[in-house]
């Protein structure tokens, strides 16, 4: 369903995404794992067509997103939808209007159907009652879902979610990872999740990848996240400050810093 | 006081200084070709998407259009009133008694008149447009912007310049001649006050002078500039509300530049303009 391969991502002299490449199959749940600054929300942009990698292609059922141009582009993205961190409703619209924009603008339904559909994916995250407030009125585990909502608008074949559970409670955490597995079950909906959140990657991951610096440091399942040797992912599930990524300077680089 | 004195100790570092502020020309020059391209290219997408992006359904101006045209044209009505009703009252506050003394009071009405058409009529109706429009425009695609709405939009495969800046450019056009039409007729009501009650100068013989002294030429000159300073306006304060980086603070900076540009510029424009038009069409 999606191939990414051999994806390099440089912002200027920034080298962020080294050489990532990991297959996701048709109605797979995965996870993208790592630390801040480990390359997940970039990926998640080249993989989303925001930013066209330094090199390396991401193909999504079959066509290189990397490659693709205006209408082109379009039509590939209208097969997809991400559901952003902030939510990132239109802060001028309600939620419902939120949803039957893309409705609205890709589709020649009238506005009947449109309100009807609406009330439907509304209904999917448990939101009828907020349709007529506006994205300032709601907290932010709604925030959520209802651009979840927005990205189930046009019925796509694959979600993305970036960091669906940053900043909620955990009720309302647990409450996302129930609608992305239902989404799952009830519709074969392949989602690619970043997240940080480990509890959430055990509820909804068939299969993990985890970036450490731009590269892939793990690409397997639950069991082989928890069973991994590697230092960098147990310090990651241990959540220990001393390890390889401690961020900690050596005496000899403190004092380099310092005289340089 | 540290550069001078850097030059008056060592000859070489003159050319040293000279050297340094050359090149930090460069980058400003690189910065405003780059701004200006960066126009450029937005402007011939809101034309493609206002013209023939409808046509081949790549944009929907309708749903935005009128909300927008609204806020341009409509709730700009009272200051547009009041700025233009105090500029033909001034006028004549202040050119009254010149004119009295001079024995010729009777030319006031086709004074406004004519300061109202050619020049403050569109020129005042540009400055509350930048003041109450392309400051808001700027805030609010900016915020857009940082809020990742803009990101959200082009995943959800609607062109933000077809869906935000070409509606927002296309009502300024639409609305800012229909200001400055009413700009015109306010001002001479506001010139009227002043001369009725200061120079007791009647209604009639107001009117009469005032359409003696404007041709046809005169209004359309001033509805030209209107649409030339709209177009800038909404194109500048857009451009400036979607290059919004940096958070709260990168946002405020960008409404600065975008106001302070916009007036720059209008004010360019209208230098430029009144220049080709008193040679060519008045």
């Amino acid at each position: 369903m999606i191939v990414v391969d051999d994806v390099h991502k440089s912002f200027g002299a920034a080298d962020v995404l080294h050489g990532v490449s990991f297959t996701v199959k048709r109605g797979e749940t995965v996870c993208i794992l790592g630390g801040s600054g480990g390359g997940k929300t970039t990926l998640l942009k080249v993989m989303i067509g925001v930013h066209k990698p330094t090199s390396g292609a991401v193909a999504i059922g079959g066509k290189d997103i990397c490659c693709l141009r205006g209408r082109a582009l379009d039509e590939a993205r209208r097969s997809f939808g991400v559901m952003f961190q902030s939510g990132a409703l239109l802060n001028s619209m309600t939620i419902a209007q939120n949803i039957a924009l893309p409705l609205e603008y890709h589709t020649q339904l009238d506005s009947e159907t449109i309100e009807t559909m609406v009330k439907i994916k509304l209904h999917q995250v448990d939101l009828l009652h907020a349709a007529d407030r506006r994205p300032s009125e709601i907290s932010g585990g709604m925030l959520k879902r209802a651009g979840v909502a927005r990205a189930l608008a046009l019925d796509p074949k694959v979600l993305f979610y970036d960091e669906p559970s940053a900043g909620l409670d955990p009720i309302a955490t647990t409450r996302i990872d129930q609608l992305i597995n239902r989404l799952r079950d009830s519709m074969g909906m392949t989602s690619v999740v970043v997240t940080h959140v480990l509890e959430s990657v055990r509820r909804i991951a068939d299969h993990i990848i985890m970036l450490d610096k731009g590269l892939v440091i793990l690409d397997g399942d639950l069991d082989d996240l928890e069973n991994s040797s590697d230092p960098r992912v147990r310090q990651f599930l241990t959540g220990e400050v001393a390890g390889p990524n401690a961020g900690v300077l050596t005496e000899n680089q403190y004092l380099d810093d310092l005289l340089m | 006081m540290g550069a001078v004195n850097a030059v008056l100790r060592s000859p070489g570092a003159f050319f040293g200084e000279i050297g340094r502020i050359s090149l930090g020309v460069v980058p400003w020059a690189e910065r405003c070709f780059g701004v200006t391209g960066g126009m450029w290219h937005l402007f011939m997408q809101a034309v493609y998407f206002s013209t023939i992006g409808p046509m081949r359904g790549e944009s929907r101006l309708r749903a935005q259009l009128f909300p927008l045209m609204t806020n341009v044209g409509v709730r700009s009505l009272p200051i547009v009133s009041l700025v233009a009703i105090l500029m033909g009252s001034i006028l004549i506050l202040q050119t009254g008694d010149v004119l009295q003394q001079y024995g010729q009071i009777d030319q006031a009405p086709g004074m406004v008149a004519l300061s109202m058409t050619r020049e403050l009529g569109p020129l005042m109706t540009a400055i509350v447009l930048i003041a109450r429009v392309g400051a808001s425009f700027t805030a609010v695609l900016g915020s857009m912007n940082i809020n990742d709405e803009i990101t959200a939009l082009e995943t959800m495969a609607i062109n933000p310049i077809g869906y935000l800046v070409a509606p927002r450019i296309l009502a300024m056009i639409v609305m800012a001649p229909c200001l400055v039409l009413f700009a015109y007729i306010v001002g001479m009501a506001g010139g009227w006050i002043s001369a009725w009650a200061l120079y007791d100068i009647s209604t009639a013989f107001y009117i009469r002078q005032s359409f003696d002294f404007l041709s046809m030429s005169d209004v359309l000159s001033g509805i030209l500039k209107a649409v030339v300073f709209s177009l800038l306006v909404s194109l500048i304060s857009c451009y400036f509300g979607l290059t919004s980086k940096g958070g709260p603070t990168g946002l405020g900076r960008n409404i600065m530049v975008s106001v302070v540009t916009c007036l720059v510029v209008v004010v360019l424009a209208d230098a430029l303009l009144t220049a080709l038009l008193i040679n060519y069409f008045l």
